[in-house]
C-alpha cells in the first residue's frame, strides 16, 4: 500500500478507507501494489497501466502533462530521489561531479556528457543556493516521506542534489525506451 | 514468443495487404500531426479536421447523475402506468426479459405509475413533473429526449453503457471521443475534466466511466476534486517554490534538447510541452481554497 492522496477511495464510493503501509510495506514493488478496480492507485493509471477490466493486447505509451506532475510531485518519487540523493552525497562527499557520473550509471546506464555535465552543474548550483538563503524550505522538503535523514549530512546540499536526482527521473531518457 | 508473435504480425500484413498498411500510416500521420501542434503551442486540433459543421458550441457540460431520480418521476409522463397501477406486468411488456437480483424473488411483478403529478409547461407543453417546478419554468429553453434506453438491467453495466456506448467496459468514454476527435484549444488546462460528488454513498463511480479505454491515457478524463489540489499532484512538494521549480524545469528543457539534437524524436518536443503544460496548470487550475 504505497503514498497515494488521501480520500480517493471515500470519493468512489468504495465504502473503504485507504490504509497506507508503514515501513517495509510502504517500499514494496510496485507489481504487489494493492489494486480496486473501483479506484486504481492513480499514479499507475496516469502511466498507461491499463484498468484490468479487459483483455489489452498492447500497451499504450503517452505523454501527459499529469506525468510529469507525478514525477515532480508524488511524494513516492520526491522521497525516492531524496534517498538516492543521501546515497551520492554520502559516497561522494566532496566531489559532486563524481555524483552525476554515478546518478547517470544508476539511471540511464552510461556517463553524462560534457554538456549534461554542464547543465547538471548549474541546475545543482542554483538549487544549492536556493536551499542555503532559505533554511525553511530545506525541512519542508527533506520531510516528505517517511524514510528518516541520515545523522550528519548537509541538509541544504542534500536537498539541492535531490532535486538534481528529481530532474534525471522525469528526464526523457530515464524514462523512455527510443 | 517473440518469433511468434513477429510471424504472427508479418501474416497479419501480408494478409490485410497495402489497406492495413495505409491505414497505420494514417494514424500515425494523426497522431504526430496532434502532437507536434502541441509542441508548438497552437491550439491542438483534433482528428476531425476541420470539422464537418461549423461549431456552435464552446463546450460540454454533462451531468450525469448517477442515483437521481427516474425518468418516471421527472420528464417521462406514463399515464397508463398509473391508471393500471399494482397490476401484474404483462408479458407482452417483458417479453421473457431477465430479472434483477433484486426483483427476482417477488411473487408477483406489479406496474408502479409515478408517486408524482405531471403538468404540461411551457409554449411547448413539455411534461414536467411536479418535482422540478423550477426547471418547469425554463422548460422551453431544454430539449428532452426520452428516446434513449440500454438493454442493461442493473446500474452498473446500464452507466457504462451511457459513458461508452458498450455495456462491457473498455471502450472510450464519451468526453475522451470529444477530446480524441476536436481536440482541445487550451493549452493550459485539461480538455475534458471529470468532477464526482463526494461522500454521498450509493452506486460507486468506477474510473472506467472516465477512461479513455483503448485510446491513449492522454484522453483519459482528468479529476478535478474539491478542497485546496483539485488535481492530484498538482502541488509542488512543500519547500519547493515556483521560481525553484521554473529553473529545474528550465534545466530539464536543456537536457531535452541535448537528447532531442542526437534523436530528432517528435516525441520528444511533445514530451517537453507536456512538461510546460504541467506547469501551466500549476498556475491556472482554479483552487477552492
Amino acid at each position: 500500500m504505497p503514498y497515494q492522496p488521501a480520500g480517493l477511495w471515500e470519493e468512489s464510493g468504495t465504502g473503504k478507507t485507504y490504509h497506507q503501509s508503514k515501513g517495509e510495506g510502504l517500499y514494496r514493488r510496485s507489481l504487489y501494489t494493492f489494486w480496486r478496480r473501483t479506484a486504481p492507485p492513480p499514479s499507475m493509471l496516469t502511466f498507461d497501466a491499463t484498468s484490468r477490466e479487459s483483455c489489452a493486447a498492447r500497451r499504450e505509451v503517452t505523454t501527459t502533462p499529469l506525468q510529469a506532475l507525478v514525477f515532480l510531485n508524488d511524494p513516492q518519487y520526491v522521497e525516492a530521489s531524496r534517498v538516492l540523493a543521501e546515497k551520492l552525497l554520502t559516497t561522494h562527499v566532496e566531489e559532486p561531479s563524481a555524483r552525476w557520473d554515478e546518478l547517470f550509471r544508476r539511471l540511464i546506464s552510461r556517463q553524462p556528457t560534457d554538456n549534461e555535465r554542464t547543465v547538471i552543474n548549474e541546475l545543482y548550483e542554483e538549487q544549492l543556493a536556493y536551499f542555503q538563503t532559505e533554511g525553511i524550505h530545506v525541512d519542508e522538503f527533506l520531510q516528505v516521506g517517511e524514510r528518516p535523514v541520515g545523522e550528519g549530512v548537509d541538509r541544504a546540499d542534500l536537498a539541492a542534489t535531490a532535486v538534481v536526482v528529481q530532474t534525471v527521473i522525469a528526464y526523457d531518457e530515464t524514462v523512455m525506451l527510443r | 514468443m517473440n518469433n511468434l508473435v513477429e510471424r504472427r504480425h508479418w501474416l497479419q500484413r501480408m494478409g490485410l495487404g497495402f489497406g492495413s498498411l495505409a491505414a497505420s500510416y494514417l494514424m500515425q500521420r494523426d497522431e504526430l500531426r496532434a502532437e507536434t501542434a502541441t509542441a508548438a503551442g497552437i491550439p491542438t486540433g483534433g482528428v476531425i479536421n476541420p470539422t464537418h459543421h461549423a461549431p456552435k458550441a464552446k463546450r460540454v457540460i454533462y451531468l450525469f447523475q448517477a442515483g437521481g431520480p427516474s425518468q418516471l418521476e421527472t420528464w417521462d409522463y406514463k399515464p397508463l402506468l398509473n391508471e393500471r397501477q399494482g397490476e401484474p406486468l404483462p408479458d407482452s411488456v417483458r417479453n421473457g426479459q431477465r430479472l434483477t437480483g433484486m426483483s427476482g424473488n417477488q411473487a408477483i411483478l406489479p406496474l408502479a405509475g409515478s408517486m408524482f403529478k405531471f403538468e404540461q409547461q411551457g409554449k411547448a407543453g413539455t411534461w414536467v413533473s411536479e418535482l422540478q417546478p423550477h426547471l418547469a419554468k425554463q422548460v422551453d429553453r431544454l430539449a428532452v429526449i426520452k428516446s434513449m434506453y440500454t438493454e442493461a438491467i442493473n446500474h452498473d453495466p446500464a452507466i457504462t453503457m451511457l459513458q461508452t456506448g458498450n455495456q462491457i467496459s473498455g471502450r472510450p468514454s464519451i468526453g475522451s471521443w470529444l477530446h480524441y476527435g476536436l481536440g482541445s484549444d487550451s493549452d493550459n488546462l485539461p480538455a475534458f475534466v471529470v468532477l464526482i460528488t463526494k461522500g454521498k454513498g450509493g452506486q460507486p463511480l468506477y474510473s472506467r466511466l472516465w477512461g479513455s479505454g483503448f485510446l491513449p491515457a492522454r484522453y483519459q478524463g482528468v479529476q478535478f476534486r474539491s478542497g485546496k489540489e483539485p488535481v492530484l499532484y498538482l502541488d509542488n512538494p512543500p519547500g519547493i517554490s515556483r521560481e525553484s521549480r521554473r529553473s529545474m524545469l528550465d534545466r530539464l528543457k536543456q537536457l531535452h534538447e541535448l537528447e532531442q539534437s542526437r534523436l530528432a524524436d517528435p516525441e520528444l518536443a511533445t514530451r517537453i510541452g507536456q512538461y510546460e503544460m504541467a506547469y501551466q496548470m500549476q498556475a491556472s487550475v482554479p483552487r477552492s481554497g
